[in-house]
């Protein structure tokens, strides 16, 4: 229960992309961000929805043209409906009517027999095309369909039981919930999602509503996650500032509140606004992880994401960028050491005046601080068991919050090996073009400026500023000169250029141009 | 020995003159012309008059000067774009001071390194009982503090923003610095007035109250291109040039070079068609500094890839190149139309030069059409146009060609026997490219032919029209090519081929509107056909840019898209038939957001129809209508 205790939540490598994004919209759809306190638990329901999914995702026999057939909705029917699919239906889709699923079909769609299935095989098709991990090999009850509306968001679910499954809903999107929670304009954000995606009109989610008519509700309840803790340390020497951390979390939660606002803000459908969404609250839960880690460790110095602007040639700034990158990557293993060793020291202080068997007090505390069951398999001397422990948790760090840095960097751009065998951070076409959505309010903003936000907002350095800070703490050797900055921003000018969104009047005058502010 | 004397003092002249005009070529390590005051000290130098571009902004800065009762003027431009220049004219005036005189006094104002603060003051009188200082700050840049003053409120903004009738500011300054200093006096009045000049200069709306801005770097550059020439052309001493000609016949180059650029005292056809490139940049946004462009001239004039040995005796020092077998008329090599792309220079001393890569955009030397190469390389194809029949009878005759020709026909004789296959097959290359450079710049002007047009031998082959169009004075006019301009849109908007001027269909495959082309309908926009009105632009008739403007009538509203040269040519060739993945990421990233906004506007438009109640009808793209029961 380490990571939980550092991070609030396990985060699990796997739900990089777009999927953070969904489970939030999903949580959004049952939760109302503005009554719910960012201290209690948060509990929701999760839809199903069998019928909408498996039309679109356990369909293959959509494809067949059952030319010549006399009634094609029934000859798809049979294929559809088989053993495993029926057995599903009885026991998840909930149907409120006697009527089979293909009669409901057959009454949505005009025309005549021929004329209407194809008409569904056609709109099937549509929404397949434009779903979420459809080309990805994933399993079928983990795609999605893309939320056009509250009527097309489902969970991931477990095709056995039913459950819904935390492999690409691990409850990031929930912690990202309660982080927004703790925002001050959560008011305006929920005004912003509930009409981009959770409105009922848009006409692709009349159509997936359409495809659960005759049957009801089918959910699930979840609960479990609770908000991070503020108090990591009760020791004198480690006590984390409280006031610190929570303004800390504070500030992060405003960020990506704001961020969010600004991007559901520009000019731009809700579709087109979607993975601009997902690659700032991916950059944040970022951020996020390694703002806590920080505080775990009871360190203060800010960890940087030194960019490198993909060149063919190497150079000093692309090896003090994959220096970088591999320290932030072990940052947060360092934390779960740190936080495993000072809690452990904290319990033998508090039990060393104890009158029990100290080996004993030391259990009930071990496995009260750290959330394991006293049947579990944690047994032995005070010792054993924090070797024990601290085996246990970094072998699970590996497996998955280890490389959630990594997995995030990767999946939104912000990290590449591009050009050499080493991870190192960069920014992409699409990434900067988030940035630019979040970060440029008007129709421009001064390059410097802009490099001066995405320093004071995510730590990125590109430019000059933030080099001083990066010499200073984090190379000892191989320094940044001003010539490697000056040569990455006229890349990154470059890069502007090339998208259309730089405009340059003279020398060192150049403004960052957003083409979908919302000036009105 | 009298008449030995003075062909020398001639042949010294000219050399002067050479020297002179060598200082604006490219590579120059002493960078003399960087500064309007040093180009004055080389001038006195070499005996030689300084250029006069003339100053149209002078004259207007005077007329404010001495007519607006209260008025302070900031001139704003790239370094080179004459900002000083324009200045010491207005000073000139203003003082009536004349030659050392103006210069010394004009080149005391410096300030130390202490306290840079090259400010000079000149007194105007309008008449007896009006007296005015006019303050003239030549660089702004040199003293950081300058607007806001060391403290206590002793910077200039205070006079700026309360202007008085016996006192005047011009002020020569970059965009970035200006905008930085007042940014950095923070109070309201001076972000006000920042935030205004900001507008300014992405041409969105004027400045209020007493500040006038001149922003040099929105000039009409082909025009100032052209009056280059013409200054440097119809020099005097181009006469010494002539006389001393007889005795060294590299001056004869020299003079080649200038009769390809200024004929009957009037501009050539390449210089006119090279300042049509000029304005296409322009229109791209594109902006070159005059000393940009001098340097391009100068170029033009010396760099002369056969007088590479002999460049020590005429004082030359940065030419260097190769030389080009197709690109002179006769022996002298006169080679203009490869000097102008900058082709005499390394290609590392090129890409140096940021005109030269810009100009590298019109590809011209590798496009082509097949029609013309077929006549260069002899390949037996002929068109039955009577256009092309001209180009090929141009061709035929131009000693270039034919002397392409015959070394083409060496090389490839020769390829059995030495088996320099690669060699000769970069010289044949080389030499086509070259000679394709002087085709755009020499060949009979054929606006309207789409195969013989010079506008071929360039990737922007529907320039020709975009032009056009652009110089008609008439504020909106049907555009001749508008059918292939819709159907260019319909194919960004939906993969298909429609020029309909009723609707615009626009698909996406149901999630994304960056998917061009797809399943789903997401808007089928009933338009008022498509006009192209001019856009407004605080820039002169010449850069002028027109937008494609699509009108909803459902409720009236309409959007703009504007349309430079390079949207125009992307329509155009989509609408032939190009595929989408052709283009450019910018321009695609610009379409999408057309496509963007054509959405948003429909949407609106839609809350207006009361259509979508009842039933829900889906559009998918091959006509193909759903119709489903209402919810």
């Amino acid at each position: 229960m380490v990571d939980e205790c550092i991070w609030g939540h396990r985060i699990y490598d796997e739900q990089a992309g777009p999927m953070v994004l969904l489970e939030l919209l999903n949580v959004m759809a049952s939760k109302s961000l503005i009554d719910f306190s960012p201290n209690e638990e948060l509990r929701y329901q999760l839809e199903r929805k069998l019928p909408l999914r498996s039309y679109i995702f356990k369909n293959p026999f959509i494809e067949l043209s059952f030319e010549g057939s006399y009634d094609p909705w029934e000859d798809w029917y049979a294929k559809f409906m088989n053993k495993d699919m029926s057995k599903l239906f009885e026991q998840f889709a909930n149907p409120t009517s006697d009527n089979r699923g293909v009669d409901t079909l057959r009454e949505i769609f005009d025309g005549d027999r021929e004329e209407s299935y194809k008409n569904f095989a056609d709109l099937v098709k549509l929404v397949k095309d434009s779903a979420i991990n459809v080309d990805s090999n994933k399993r079928w009850t983990s795609k999605f369909v893309f939320p056009w509306g509250r009527d097309c968001l489902f969970t991931d679910m477990r095709e056995t039981d039913g459950s819904n499954d935390r492999r690409f809903f691990a409850r990031t999107g929930e912690l990202v919930f309660i982080l927004l929670s703790r925002s001050r304009n959560k008011g305006r954000l929920k005004e912003l999602i509930d009409s981009n995606y959770l409105t009922e009109v848009h006409p692709l989610n009349r159509v997936c509503k359409l495809f659960q008519k005759g049957y009801g509700q089918s959910s699930v309840e979840v609960s479990g996650a609770r908000p991070p803790v503020e108090v990591l340390y009760q020791s004198e020497e480690d006590f984390g500032d409280v006031r610190k951390i929570s303004e800390e979390m504070d500030r992060r939660s405003n960020l990506l509140c704001n961020d969010m606002i600004a991007v559901l803000e520009c000019s731009l459908s809700a579709e087109d606004k979607f993975y601009h969404l997902s690659r700032l609250i991916n950059l944040h839960v970022v951020c996020y992880l390694i703002e806590r880690s920080q505080v775990a460790l009871n360190q203060s110095e800010r960890r940087i994401f030194l960019c490198e602007i993909i060149t063919k040639k190497s150079g000093p700034l692309r090896k003090a960028s994959q220096r970088l990158f591999l320290g932030n990557r072990q940052v947060t293993r360092a934390a779960v050491q740190h936080y495993i060793d000072v809690k452990c020291k904290e319990i033998h202080a508090s039990c060393a005046d104890s009158k029990e068997n100290y080996d004993e007090a030391f259990r009930g505390r071990f496995l009260s601080e750290f959330r394991i069951s006293s049947n579990s398999e944690f047994s032995g001397t005070p010792e054993a068991l924090c070797r024990k422990l601290r085996e246990k948790a970094l072998e699970r760090h590996e497996r998955h919050l280890g490389n959630v840095h990594n997995e995030f960097a990767k999946a939104i751009g912000l990290a590449s090996k591009c050009g050499s065998r080493a991870y190192r951070y960069t920014v992409d076409d699409p990434l900067i073009m988030s940035l630019v959505l979040a970060n440029i309010h008007g129709r421009r903003l001064n390059l410097n400026s802009f490099l001066e936000v995405l320093f004071a907002k995510y730590n990125i350095v590109i430019g000059e500023k933030g080099k001083d800070y990066v010499n200073e703490h984090y190379l000892d050797d191989g320094r940044l000169d001003s010539s490697d900055m000056t040569e990455n921003v006229e890349n990154f000018k470059a890069r502007l250029k090339s998208l259309g969104i730089l405009s340059s009047l003279s020398d060192g005058c150049d403004f960052v141009l957003n083409p979908f502010a919302n000036t009105k | 020995m009298q008449e030995s004397r003075s062909r020398a003092g001639v042949a010294g002249k000219a050399k002067n003159f050479t020297k002179f005009l060598s200082c604006y070529l490219p590579g120059q390590a002493t960078n003399v012309a960087s500064f309007d005051e040093k180009v004055a000290e080389v001038a006195n130098k070499y005996g030689v008059r300084m250029f006069e571009f003339g100053a149209p902004r002078a004259e207007e800065i005077k007329s404010l000067l001495t007519t607006e009762d209260c008025v302070h003027i900031l001139v704003a431009g790239v370094a080179g774009d004459g900002k000083t220049y324009n200045l010491r004219r207005v000073f000139t005036d203003l003082t009536q001071l004349e030659g050392d005189i103006l210069l010394d006094a004009w080149n005391n104002a410096q300030g130390d390194k202490q306290d840079p603060n090259p400010i000079v003051v000149g007194v105007f009188s309008r008449n007896e009982s009006f007296k005015r200082e006019v303050q003239f700050i030549k660089d702004l840049t040199a003293n950081k503090n300058y607007l806001k003053g060391k403290g206590d409120g002793d910077g200039i903004i205070t006079e700026l923003l309360n202007p008085s009738p016996e006192k005047s500011y011009v002020i020569a300054c970059n965009h970035g610095q200006l905008l930085e200093q007042l940014r950095s006096i923070n109070s309201p009045d001076s972000n006000k007035l920042a935030d205004e000049i900001e507008n300014h200069f992405f041409g969105q709306g004027e400045i209020e109250g007493s500040i006038k801005i001149f922003d040099l770097s929105q000039i009409n550059q082909s025009l100032v291109f052209k009056s280059i020439v013409r200054e440097v052309c119809s020099h005097e001493a181009w006469n010494d040039v002539e006389d001393a000609a007889v005795d060294n016949p590299q001056y004869s180059m020299m003079l080649k070079n200038r009769a390809s650029m200024w004929e009957n005292e009037g501009l050539t056809k390449e210089v006119e068609r090279f300042s049509e490139l000029l304005k296409l940049l322009a229109m791209e946004r594109v902006h070159f500094t005059i000393r940009e462009m001098l340097m391009l001239v100068s170029n033009a004039l010396l760099g002369n890839g056969l007088t590479k040995d002999k460049s020590k005796e005429l004082g030359l020092k940065c030419i260097v190149g190769g030389v080009y077998p197709a690109s002179g008329d006769d022996d002298s090599g006169s080679c203009i139309h490869q000097n102008l792309f900058g082709r005499n220079l390394t290609e590392r001393e090129r890409h140096k030069h940021r005109i030269f890569t810009e100009l590298d955009r019109f590809q011209i030397g590798t496009a082509s059409t097949r029609g013309i190469d077929s006549e260069l390389l002899n390949l037996g194809f002929k068109s039955d146009s009577k256009e092309m029949a001209e180009v090929e009878e141009f061709i035929s005759r131009d000693p270039a060609c034919a002397k392409f020709k015959e070394m083409m026909r060496d090389k490839l004789e020769k390829q059995g026997e030495d088996e320099q296959y690669a060699r000769n097959r970069a010289d044949i290359l080389s030499g086509l490219e070259a000679l394709r450079r002087r085709l755009f710049l020499t060949m009979p002007d054929l606006p309207n032919s789409k195969s013989a047009s010079k506008w071929c031998l360039t990737s922007f082959k529907n320039a020709a029209s975009y032009l056009q169009f652009v110089s008609d004075k008439r504020t909106s006019k049907r555009l001749n090519s508008e059918k292939n301009l819709r159907r260019g849109l319909a194919m960004f908007m939906s993969g298909t081929a429609s020029d309909s001027d009723e609707f615009l269909y626009i698909t996406t495959r149901g999630a994304e509107v960056d998917e061009r082309g797809g399943a789903y309908q997401a808007a089928k926009c009933q338009i008022n056909g498509i006009t192209i009105e001019k856009h407004s632009s605080s820039m002169n008739d010449d850069s002028v840019l027109p937008s494609v403007v699509l009108k909803f009538p459902i409720n009236g509203s309409k959007v703009e898209f504007l349309l430079t040269p390079s949207s125009y040519e992307c329509l155009m060739l989509l609408g032939e038939g190009f595929s989408i993945a052709s283009f450019s990421r910018e321009k695609i990233a610009e379409l999408t957001s057309l496509k963007q906004r054509l959405i948003a506007e429909y949407k609106k438009s839609r809350t207006m129809d009361d259509r979508d109640e009842g039933e829900l009808i889906i559009n998918l793209v091959r006509n193909h209508e759903i119709v489903l029961i209402s919810e």
